[in-house]
């Protein structure tokens, strides 16, 4: 049934129940432009590495992560398409979480702006081979800082941290260590005067980024999103609490060790890096265990991202134990893993929550609108193509399988076929996140 | 009184979670409906504390609370987080659909 939206009510909506004696969630949270910028800009950038891998092909092997073509694709993931959606989330979550406004939210903007054209001029600058890539990579670093201006601010602000709080503050911390070492090492890479050693510095840049800043926020918002999402009960903390301990010690020990050790006991790192992964599984089999819904795309998806992160520690075990030969392009099979293994898969399932939600909130809320008389309120996955996602999903798991095992067998025909899958799921996922924002602006319901 | 009560539930029952699908009775969340002459106090849970459709839900019961039980002044919603809500306190019905749909 099509009817007309009526027009705004005023907002007396709290004359008879407030929620806890806090401020109304509307009140508490950003503009909604401020995440769906951040998820836009995500989406777009993990479009263009899907076009340029596709469009690489088979340009992959004989290139070390040192050459600039391939830096340019790592970086379009991890700044475009990864933090740039961790940040969006961030802005979203940490009202709720820490029930704090969040402070400046003019900042938070202007940061978004400084962030983009950085990482745009970065990759350009990678890509066209140009020099001084260092500058755009600096504007980027400057925007992460204003960012953790603003969470840390809000963090200062909250009466607690919860477990997510937790884990999204170290997350924090590592990603202002692991943004100055990354400027450090675009400097140094045109002049190579900075680093004696600067295999350790990138490899420490590397896990900082993949396992301190990516790994410990999907974590800690897995273990408040997924029980929500499944409508699980959790009973119990313990394998949760031992995998943060664990990766922390994990990572903090492989950090020191490739820094100033000479990277002697990376197969000990890796080992309690794995056992603590391995600890987060146990407890997400828990969360699973407990559910009371359907797997639906979106917890499709977060399984798919358990599988692949499993496989990640795996070969990151099978590489510092001598198990695989450790060559150029099993490295390369080390990284895909993580990044579109183990990162995208869980991205794209919570951002398939996430936008739907945020459109719901902010254009068919009944504290926006009230509906006419035989006209429902639409739920949240109506505003998304649950066909769609599925092909997304599908389309994506072919493309992270076929891709580790293309490069774990130094294969340009099954790297080119991984690379056509990835491309037909990036498209898919930019046109159902397309098919969602087209709400915002719908005068029907 | 159990008629009007009836009738509350009745209203509420078109109260859907968004998010989850299943309206607020069936998913437990409301605890009480106490009655007087100048209207009913509707006790309700939501399913976390920190639910951001929280306010939205609340907003929705009282509309139905208010179509139900019109031009009542003493009408009102109260949220309370004791006990709190588990996925247990779904109806297995309400299991069932969750499962199936």
């Amino acid at each position: 049934m099509e009817e007309e939206v009526s027009a705004p009510p005023s907002h007396d909506f709290h004359r008879s129940f407030d929620l806890g004696a806090r401020e109304p969630f509307f009140a508490r949270v950003p503009d909604i432009s401020i995440p769906l910028r951040h998820f836009i800009f995500a989406a777009l950038a993990f479009w263009i590495f899907a076009a340029a891998f596709a469009w690489g092909g088979g340009r992959f092997f004989g290139f070390g992560f040192q050459s600039l073509w391939v830096l340019g694709l790592v970086h379009t993931l991890t700044l475009g398409w990864v933090t740039m959606s961790i940040l969006g989330a961030m802005c979203q979550m940490a009202p709720v979480l820490w029930g704090v406004s969040l402070p400046h939210p003019r900042l938070l903007k202007f940061a978004w702006w400084c962030f983009a054209i950085g990482v745009a001029g970065f990759i350009g600058h990678l890509w066209y081979g140009l020099d001084n890539f260092w500058m755009p990579a600096a504007l980027a670093v400057m925007a992460v800082f204003m960012y953790l201006f603003v969470f840390w601010k809000a963090m200062f602000l909250a009466r607690k941290l919860d477990w997510t709080g937790k884990h999204l503050a170290l997350s924090l911390g590592y990603l202002s260590i692991l943004a100055v070492l990354g400027l450090l090492l675009a400097y140094d890479r045109e002049r190579g005067i900075l680093f004696s050693d600067p295999t350790g510095v990138l490899i420490t840049h590397i896990h900082l980024a993949l396992i301190g800043w990516v790994s410990l926020s999907i974590m800690g918002v897995s273990y408040r999103l997924v029980p929500m999402f499944t409508l699980s009960h959790l009973e119990s903390k313990t394998p949760g609490r031992l995998a943060l301990v664990l990766v922390n010690a994990g990572l903090i020990g492989l950090a020191l060790d490739s820094l100033f050790f000479g990277r002697r006991g990376l197969w000990l790192w890796a080992l309690v890096l794995a056992a603590g992964y391995a600890a987060y599984l146990s407890q997400m089999r828990k969360i699973f265990a407990a559910r009371n819904r359907r797997i639906d795309p979106p917890l499709a998806f977060t399984l798919l991202a358990l599988l692949g992160g499993a496989v990640w520690a795996a070969l990151g075990l099978a590489l510092v134990l001598g198990l695989v030969p450790d060559t150029q392009a099993m490295r390369m099979a080390y990284i895909f893993a993580a990044i579109l293994g183990w990162v995208t898969p869980y991205i794209m399932g919570q951002i398939h929550k996430i936008v739907p939600f945020l459109v719901w909130l902010h254009r068919y809320s009944p504290l926006k609108f009230k509906p006419a008389p035989g006209c429902q309120i639409p739920k949240i996955q109506d505003l998304t193509s649950e066909k769609l996602a599925w092909l997304e999903f599908f389309t994506l798991a072919c493309g992270i399988y076929v891709g580790i095992v293309g490069f774990a067998a130094e294969s340009e025909a099954l790297i080119q076929t991984s690379s056509i899958f990835l491309l037909a799921s990036a498209t898919l996922y930019l046109v159902n996140t397309g098919l969602t924002l087209r709400y915002l602006r719908s005068k029907r319901v | 009184m159990e008629k009007i009560k009836r009738a509350v539930l009745t209203a509420l029952r078109m109260v859907v979670d968004p998010e989850i699908g299943l309206d607020i009775v069936t998913l437990g969340m409301i605890y009480g409906i106490e009655m007087s002459p100048d209207g009913a106090r509707l006790v309700m849970t939501l399913t976390t504390r920190t639910c951001p459709m929280g306010a939205s839900i609340a907003a929705m019961a009282e509309e139905a609370l208010q179509m139900a039980l019109p031009n009542r002044p003493a009408n009102a919603v109260v949220l309370v987080w004791d006990p709190p809500w588990d996925p247990g306190m779904i109806t297995p019905e309400g299991r069932r659909c969750l499962r199936d749909s």
